[in-house]
């Protein structure tokens, strides 16, 4: 009877300690997870049919000096896509990029909210400058909501305001 | 037969955590919507305290410009602010109201957007000085809530000037 009992104390404190083990494993994987998608994020500026497969179809995007809020993520992205190829054939050889500072993360179950300050930077070529463009940054204060949407993390929401 | 009884029950089990899951996910949509009103309530000129009590400790909040990282100061700011507009302007009051507010749910995190509209109502002398009746601030807002505890709290705010 006492070993019966031990026993299932036993099988109680492995389940316990194994939840705790799944649990913070599974915390720390879902923080990489939601920082490789924040970076992805980032590396794909320039190439925006790439960085539309990191949101859900739903996605929010509230963006602007005076601020909009877009619904419709399909036709969002489809107007970024077109200033962009818009730009390269402006100047096929000048660069465009982001660069990302201060962020702040938070892993909240299946949700996460980060804040960073990005810089959208672009830097013409030679011919870009003669045809008169210039260097420039523009500088952004930006919060991404990311969501676990079956198993994968999405980004669900991103609000861009200036800095 | 007996197995068969077990296995009806466990349906039956099944089906009625089905349901309590979908009321708890009502119940939470009309929590964080009573939030939301209650932010937007407490969005006046007066001290900010109660407002506070609805944010988590270290909730970020974005505005002008400017990431704040520390509630405390944040709300502290706000409410020296408030103060000065009441010297300055004895008797004027604010009063917010917000509009098309989306809400999104996420296990046990929101997210929301919405139009922020803060109205100030001047005081009788000030208008007849010349000044206008009522002045009137529009913002997009994004925010994160996390329960805690129970409680739902906002962990993260996103404003942005609009019109």
């Amino acid at each position: 009877m006492i070993k019966k009992l031990k026993n299932r104390n036993l099988y109680k404190l492995i389940a316990v300690i194994g939840l705790f083990v799944i649990s913070s494993i599974s915390h720390a994987d879902d923080m990489d997870d939601v920082k490789a998608l924040l970076d992805a994020y980032i590396e794909t500026e320039s190439d925006l049919s790439a960085q539309a497969q990191l949101m859900s179809a739903d996605r929010i995007f509230i963006v602007g000096s005076p601020a909009m809020r877009m619904t419709d993520n399909a036709t969002n992205m489809m107007g970024q896509s077109h200033v962009d190829k818009r730009n390269q054939q402006l100047d096929s050889k000048g660069i465009y990029y982001a660069t990302r500072e201060d962020q702040i993360v938070r892993v909240y179950g299946d949700a996460a909210v980060a804040s960073f300050r990005r810089n959208l930077n672009w830097r013409p070529s030679a011919q870009g400058v003669r045809n008169g463009q210039s260097d420039s940054t523009n500088r952004q204060l930006v919060t991404v909501v990311m969501a676990k949407v079956d198993g994968d993390w999405k980004i669900v929401h991103t609000h861009i305001s200036p800095a | 037969m007996k197995k068969l009884k077990n296995i009806r029950f466990y349906h039956l089990i099944v089906m009625l955590s089905l349901f309590i899951t979908s009321g708890a996910s009502a119940d939470d949509m009309s929590d964080v919507q009573n939030l939301i009103n209650k932010y937007v309530g407490s969005q006046t000129l007066e001290n900010m305290k109660t407002q506070a009590e609805l944010m988590a400790n270290d909730r970020t909040y974005i505005v002008n410009g400017t990431r704040y990282s520390n509630n405390e100061i944040s709300m502290a700011l706000q409410t020296a602010n408030n103060a000065v507009i009441r010297k300055a302007s004895p008797g004027i009051k604010r009063i917010s109201t917000a509009e098309d507010v989306h809400m999104r749910l996420n296990g046990d995190t929101a997210i929301v957007s919405f139009y922020l509209i803060m109205n100030d109502i001047n005081n009788a002398a000030n208008v007849k000085a010349g000044q206008a009746a009522m002045t009137t601030n529009y913002a997009t807002v994004s925010m994160a809530l996390f329960k805690i505890d129970g409680d739902w709290k906002i962990v993260h705010t996103h404003f942005s000037p609009t019109k």
